[in-house]
């Protein structure tokens, strides 16, 4: 096999394991949802079908044991136990190994499907009671109601060569019958007399009862067979003629007296209707990119937009109204074809919380800390590169909270907490940043015990006042670790300095809010790093500099003062620290008569940037300095303006840092 | 004289205030004229600027300060020597401030002599070699051990 086509094939079922994991996990705590038994399937059922298609045959009979097991819960006959989600997980683990064609000395396969098969009779036994038995083979109409809410109705017939090419009706009723079809009409209104009937056609067409499926699911049902079909929702429809599934798969009913015309009207080939179920949907329309692709692709739109900002500058020069009006429709189009360049590089907060969950299941049930995992901002989009470098440090931080943060249930039920912890995860845009917050209930930082160790290490000095904040940051310190015991989780002091050098690489930071005994509350912010931002051009000491246009609060002239360089100003009752970047910058160009501040940050750190003068807007193509720079904090990158002259970018998240030290220094010395 | 046992290395020789200096053409991208450069606040002096070389921004280097040599103020001759270094296993380009661009020569690689260790004009470890020839003694620089240092010494600015 060629490696392009197993490429293809561990991106679709690393895609496939995903939504096999994340049901599990979510039928974890819906135990009942019919949906998600019915999608875990459906995954199992693609990862067997593509492994078999692509030679992998031990795991594909390994999947089939597996699917085997989830039919009996989709049919009905067992109910979801937590037992069931452990072995199953278990079982979705094997798959890797399987793929990579290992052998299982220990037999681990072997059990956990038998251990999987146990689990599920005995939950069988036990709501045998309760539980409606349906038959395995053959759904009976009055129990499965066809105006279930969330069903369809699949309309289809043999197209009019199918039943000459060998299609066989009753080959599509089982296929059908496995996506939880149920309740087939048949439609005989066009069957003609005997004199007219030809034996190659089939003039039957049936309706049928089915629950939400993508398109793709229908296409693989109908793979082999020349079949016409269209998907509606359920309504109250005009009774047909009814039958059973079995008699329906005699295609051509001789003795049915309906009117005799040949099926001529041409019926649209395939036609896809859009599942009405949300999510199922979702894969139908999407395309797979390699990432090299896109950043090829934006490095050339970052190039047009270089190239159209010169352009803009020439127009202007020359007057001439007609290329003046062709530049502006160019500008237009870049920017639009620059948005929307940058859009496919984003990816929603979602697609990483998966592993987490998966994560603090596992954590939760080996350390015995029942614990409820909250996500927030699942929809929230970061850029694709971000969003990878995020999964290491997350997990980490996810792991100290569980493992260190939150007490045992023992503990918990000694204060006024509930048993159960919570853990919640959300991210949100704020201006230019993205936070990402990871908050536990847990027992807090321990300021005492993380201080005394910091002084043990030699991290500070024994006297050093220290506010609380800044005691918590320490725990960013390398090879510092509270924890006296070292257990396979956490607790080495490797860790929590490797999330902050990679939050640092992205050019974040992370703020750490501990209470004791109410919990801590770790926020990363993160710069919304994308290649291309609006900026606003300023101009300091006869330079010219940019900033995202993003993180600008607001802009106003820096009021006259008679008694020499203002270090604050008042803004509507908020004090906001004033940055001269003439001082910053060191710069050695004329005095502007009327200084601008523009007022840049987030929450509380923000700082007034006093500049010269405000040029106007750009959009600014960020280019990365090079690691000759990459210690220059003010400057986040360059960029190229319309002249071909370099612009630096400033870095708001660290200038408004220095502001806040300016801000704090003023208030340790007006309180001392 | 036998050819074959001479190992040739090739050179492009620059002057670096009043000291020429020999870099290897592996190294070179390209020789531009002086330009508008960008001055970054808060960099190293040596590495205190950019310049836009076709759509791509590089920082300019200025070895004289590293090796020490005096610096005469910019004149007719001065040209910006573009290259690729490696600092750490990192591929980066970099632009080198020169006072003149002479030629491209070949020398024998044997004629390369290690700095004796009475010279103290140029720091050791950012010279690799030196030769004489008919116009006296051209250094050839150890770029990578240059550029680390000017990447570790910005790191601590």
């Amino acid at each position: 096999m060629s490696d392009d086509i197993l490429a293809v094939f561990n991106e679709e079922l690393a895609e496939l394991i995903e939504t096999l994991e994340s049901g599990l996990l979510s039928l974890d705590s819906n135990p009942d949802d019919i949906e998600i038994v019915n999608s875990v399937f459906r995954a199992l059922h693609t990862i067997k079908g593509t492994g078999a298609m692509f030679g992998f045959t031990e795991l594909a009979s390994f999947i089939h044991k597996f699917e085997t097991a989830f039919d009996v819960i989709r049919a009905g006959d067992a109910h979801i136990t937590p037992d069931i989600i452990r072995l199953s997980l278990e079982a979705r683990d094997q798959i890797p190994s399987l793929v990579e064609k290992q052998p299982d000395p220990y037999g681990d396969r072997e059990r956990i499907l038998q251990e999987l098969a146990n689990a599920i009779s005995l939950s069988g036994d036990e709501d045998a009671a309760t539980a409606p038995v349906i038959a395995e083979a053959m759904p009976e109409e009055d129990e499965m109601p066809a105006d279930n809410a969330a069903d369809q109705i699949l309309r289809f017939r043999l197209t009019e060569r199918a039943l000459a090419l060998g299609s066989r009706p009753a080959i599509i009723f089982e296929d059908l019958r496995k996506l939880g079809g149920h309740t087939i009409k048949a439609d005989l209104s066009e069957v003609p007399n005997l004199d007219g009937l030809d034996p190659g056609i089939s003039y039957v067409k049936w309706e049928m009862g089915i629950p939400p499926v993508t398109a793709d699911d229908l296409e693989n049902a109908f793979m082999f067979h020349d079949v016409d079909f269209d998907l509606v929702a359920a309504t109250a429809e005009t009774p047909v003629v009814e039958e059973k599934l079995t008699a329906a798969t005699s295609p051509s009913t001789p003795e049915a007296p309906v009117a005799a015309k040949p099926v001529a009207e041409p019926a649209p080939k395939r036609e896809k209707a859009e599942p009405a179920g949300q999510g199922a949907g979702e894969s139908a329309s999407s395309l797979r990119v390699s990432a090299a692709k896109l950043d090829t692709m934006l490095d050339q739109v970052g190039e047009l937009v270089i190239a159209e900002a010169r352009l803009a500058e020439l127009a202007k020069q020359s007057l001439d109204p007609s290329l003046l009006s062709l530049s502006e429709n160019i500008t237009r189009l870049t920017a639009g074809l620059r948005s929307s360049t940058m859009n496919m590089r984003m990816l929603p907060f979602r697609s990483i919380v998966g592993r987490f969950r998966r994560l603090i299941h596992d954590t939760s049930a080996k350390l015995n800390k029942p614990v409820e995992f909250v996500v927030l901002g699942e929809d929230t989009e970061l850029d694709k590169t971000m969003i990878e470098k995020l999964v290491d440090p997350l997990v980490h931080i996810l792991r100290n909270s569980l493992d260190h943060g939150l007490e045992t249930s023992d503990e918990r039920g000694k204060t006024d907490k509930p048993a159960t912890g919570t853990i919640t995860l959300s991210a949100e845009h704020s201006g230019s940043e993205v936070l990402v917050r990871i908050r536990d209930d847990g027992r807090g930082l321990n300021t005492q015990r993380i201080r005394a160790k910091a002084v043990e290490r030699g991290l500070i000095s024994d006297d050093a006042q220290l506010s609380d904040a800044v005691i918590h940051g320490l725990i960013f310190q390398p090879g510092f670790s509270t924890t006296d015991v070292v257990s396979d989780l956490s607790g080495r002091g490797v860790g929590m300095d490797v999330v902050k050098r990679t939050i640092d690489s992205l050019r974040g930071s992370i703020e750490v809010d501990s209470h004791e005994g109410i919990g801590t509350d770790i926020t990363l912010r993160l710069p919304l790093t994308l290649a291309i931002v609006d900026g606003v051009l300023i101009e300091v000491g006869g330079e010219v500099y940019t900033l995202p246009m993003a993180s600008v609060q607001e802009i106003l002239d820096l009021p006259h003062s008679d008694d020499g360089k203002q270090e604050f100003l008042d803004v509507r009752g908020l004090f906001v620290p004033l940055l001269h970047l003439r001082d910053v910058f060191k710069s050695s160009g004329p005095e502007a008569v009327q200084p601008v501040v523009i007022v840049v940050g987030a929450g509380t750190n923000k700082a007034g940037l006093v500049v010269d003068r405000i040029i106007g807007t750009s959009q600014t193509v960020i280019k990365q300095m090079s690691r000759l720079h990459s210690e220059v904090k003010i400057i986040s990158g360059a960029t190229l303006l319309g002249d071909g002259t370099i612009a630096l970018i400033l870095d708001v998240m660290h200038l408004s840092k220095l502001g806040k030290a300016k801000a704090d220094a003023l208030a340790r010395e007006n309180a001392a | 004289m036998n050819q074959s046992t001479k190992v040739m290395a090739s050179f492009v020789i620059l002057r670096l205030g009043v000291q020429r200096i020999a870099i290897a053409t592996d190294y070179m991208r390209e020789i531009l004229d002086p330009m508008v450069e960008k001055r970054v606040p808060g960099a190293h002096p040596a590495v205190r600027s950019l310049i836009n070389v076709r759509g791509a921004v590089v920082p300019v280097a200025d070895l004289r300060l590293p090796l020490g040599i005096p610096i005469p103020p910019d004149g007719p001759s001065s040209r910006i020597v573009v290259i690729n270094v490696k600092i750490d296993d990192d591929e980066v380009v970099a632009a080198i401030r020169t006072d003149a661009v002479h030629e491209v020569t070949n020398v024998d690689a044997s004629r390369i002599e290690q700095l004796p260790s009475t010279a103290s004009t140029w720091p050791r470890e950012f010279v690799s070699g030196i030769y004489r020839d008919n116009e006296g003694f051209v250094l050839v620089p150890n770029l990578e051990t240059i550029f680390a240092a000017l990447a570790a010494s910005t790191a601590h600015a």
